[in-house]
């Protein structure tokens, strides 16, 4: 007897619990399709170049969605902070993500982020800020996409040339020389002593002579760079003749100053950028910049795009033509007045 | 004889109740942290900031693992199904939600209730039928669901009501623009019907009414609309991009007035770019929605419940007095 209502109790747990873990199949529904959970982290949310960089990855993952394919873009930043980078990417990791795409805050520092992503399994491409190639070569799903910092310096220092050869009024003073100042990135930061050395470097091997009056560091920054420059434009006055800046921020914010203090446009000094921002193109075309050096950000965030669906889609990634297996470097170009035109233009 | 028998007994007793005491102890300390998946709409925006570190904190006190979903735009309940199935994979036993847009939520809703327990956040789920358009004047109906949020139907009239109070109590063939956040969404149709109610019968005219759609140029779309004295932004990106490029504290010749809830939000206030903000208190709605899971994931027969969170107004003057400064300190 004891035994038949032990059976009875065993049958009766045994189809409730297969009954259970129908139910729970059913819930879960088979889906058609795959996800890319693509993970973007960027230094700073504040950085003008970088949120039209992300824009543009953002809008190509999109549009490399297919009925098979859905692909979600997370981006978020690190509010310029190396440990907040590395927290954010941990959470990133463990809430699910296919693909990290860093831009570090420290370029010396992305071992916490090659670690846990090596320990996951989650490839990363680094970009704009180049990790030290001894940290690249750690694990063989890391790259990096972004520019050569010292060709954006060459192409600057060669535009500024060409237009102090063509524009001798530049010198005011008519001294030969040409008084500069200098609006640098951040003390020590790889890109910013790359673009302001090899920037001088070919002025000066283009027979330029210059007398450099001051450089401030402005963080990439426009507001900064404003509020140093009126300092120097109330220190200088107006025997500032040239104004070299590491990026089109800190140049729109030299803009900016001059706008300002209330001085004639054709006492202002000749104004140089870097990175070809919408803002910068327009100042270029209105002539209160004389030229600035196209950072293609189209570029790197359609080779981004391709290679985060090809990795994720384990397709050989030979066609992307690698240096080293490793870096995509996109090709800077230069605008001035003849050519920004065609840089205004909504670029495919 | 019968004595020792005792003794022995009650040592026994003793002895078993310390190793089960002990036993305890140890598997307690060896369980797992439950694990509370986050899921917002675009998690990386700067105006969820506050409510993150609410719940960050929040669940570092309650012995929580949380995940914040890596999301992007939640368009509509499937997206945010697909996003809530994937952490169910991922073995998560309790969810955060800011509903999406669209009546089919409710739903969607409703089935997840059935699984595991949730708690929704900033509002309630949207209703088919309610809204500007619905002929409905009453407030608006609750799901059921537990939800930590403000009074959005308050916020939009509180933000009327300033603007009110600031033209002495009329705004006689005033115009004025309202630019709210999602459509079908349950803040946007309270905030706006709050507006709405605040305004009427002041004598001004509501000229245009637009709601954000993702990759919607905000700008483009007021230049082009009849110009306005007032804009009211009831959404925190709307609010940003239009305060950014507002000149002299104006945009196009209109004062703006908004809820917000980004440090941006607070920046453009203290430069003058925005005339007023309403801030809803999002540490509070971080932090309450943990305490509430955390007492249902202790014990199962806990019954969720709903918590109104604060809001407040804020001027450029106010910033820094004690009070302000005190219900901003999240937002740094």
């Amino acid at each position: 007897m004891n035994r038949l209502i032990l059976k009875k109790i065993t049958a009766f747990v045994l189809i409730w619990g297969m009954m259970v873990s129908l139910a729970g199949c059913g819930s879960r529904k088979h889906k058609s399709y795959t996800t890319l959970r693509v993970g973007v982290i960027t230094y700073t949310q504040n950085d003008a170049f970088i949120n039209a960089l992300t824009d543009c990855l953002k809008t190509e993952l999109k549009s490399m969605e297919t009925a098979h394919m859905k692909i979600i873009v997370s981006i978020r930043s690190a509010d310029d902070d190396q440990e907040d980078q590395d927290e954010v990417a941990a959470e990133m990791i463990d809430a699910g993500c296919d693909i990290l795409c860093v831009n570090l805050v420290d370029r010396t520092a992305p071992s916490k982020i090659i670690r846990n992503a090596r320990d996951n399994d989650i490839p990363v491409i680094f970009f704009n800020r180049e990790p030290v190639m001894d940290d690249l070569m750690q694990w063989d799903k890391l790259y990096y996409v972004g520019c050569d910092a010292k060709q954006s310096g060459e192409m600057q220092g060669e535009i500024a040339a060409d237009y102090i050869n063509e524009h001798p009024e530049v010198d005011r003073n008519r001294d030969g020389k040409i008084q500069y100042i200098l609006l640098e990135g951040e003390a020590g930061h790889q890109d910013a002593i790359s673009r302001t050395d090899s920037s001088v470097k070919t002025l000066i091997s283009k027979d330029i002579t210059l007398e450099k009056l001051s450089y401030q560091f402005a963080d990439w920054n426009r507001g900064q760079a404003e509020n140093r420059m009126t300092q120097l434009i109330s220190q200088y006055g107006n025997s500032i003749e040239m104004v070299i800046s590491n990026n089109d921020e800190m140049a729109l914010g030299a803009v900016e100053a001059y706008k300002k203090a209330g001085y004639p446009e054709e006492e202002w000094p000749v104004i140089f950028g870097i990175d070809g921002l919408k803002d910068a193109l327009e100042a270029v075309e209105a002539g209160t910049m004389q030229g600035t050096v196209y950072n293609d950000k189209e570029d790197q965030a359609r080779e981004m795009a391709k290679l985060a669906v090809d990795i994720f889609k384990e397709t050989d990634i030979e066609s992307h033509d690698l240096s080293l297996g490793r870096y995509y470097v996109s090709p800077y170009q230069k605008v001035d007045e003849s050519s920004v035109e065609k840089f205004l233009k909504p670029r495919q | 004889m019968k004595k020792s028998k005792i003794t022995i007994i009650v040592a026994e007793l003793i002895l078993l109740a310390l190793a089960v005491f002990f036993v305890r102890k140890i598997f307690e300390e060896d369980v797992p942290q439950k694990r509370v998946a986050v899921i917002v709409e675009r998690s990386g925006d700067k105006r969820w900031d506050a409510l993150f570190q609410g719940l960050k904190h929040s669940a570092d006190l309650n012995n929580l693992h949380l995940i914040i979903c890596n999301t992007d735009d939640i368009k509509n309940a499937d997206d945010e199904k697909t996003l809530i199935y994937e952490q169910l994979d991922n073995n998560v036993d309790a969810f955060i939600i800011c509903p999406a847009p669209g009546s089919n939520t409710l739903q969607m809703l409703q089935e997840l209730n059935n699984e595991v327990p949730f708690v929704l956040i900033t509002e309630d789920v949207y209703i088919a039928g309610e809204g500007k358009d619905s002929g409905n004047d009453a407030e608006y109906t609750a799901s059921g669901f537990p939800v930590i949020k403000p009074d959005n139907y308050q916020m939009g009239y509180k933000l009327g009501e300033e603007l009110v109070k600031n033209n002495g109590g009329a705004l006689d063939g005033k115009k004025i623009g309202i630019y709210a956040g999602r459509e079908k969404t349950e803040a946007t149709v309270s905030q706006v019907k709050g507006v709405i109610d605040a305004l009427s019968g002041t004598g001004c005219e509501i000229i245009w009414e637009y709601y954000y759609l993702e990759n919607q140029n905000v700008c483009s779309l007021v230049d082009n609309s009849q110009r306005v004295d007032y804009i009211c932004a009831m959404d925190t990106d709307v609010l940003d991009i239009l305060g950014e490029e507002a000149v002299d504290g104006k945009y196009d010749g209109a004062e703006i007035y908004g809820i917000g809830s980004s440090m941006k939000s607070v920046t453009l206030l203290d430069y003058g770019q925005i005339r007023c903000l309403v801030v809803p208190d999002g540490y509070d709605i971080g932090y309450e929605s943990i305490m509430e899971l955390a007492k249902k994931l202790d014990n199962s027969f806990y019954s969720l419940e709903s918590h109104e969170a604060d809001a407040k107004v804020i001027y450029r003057e106010d910033i820094f007095s004690d009070d302000v400064e005190r219900f901003l300190y999240s937002y740094e």
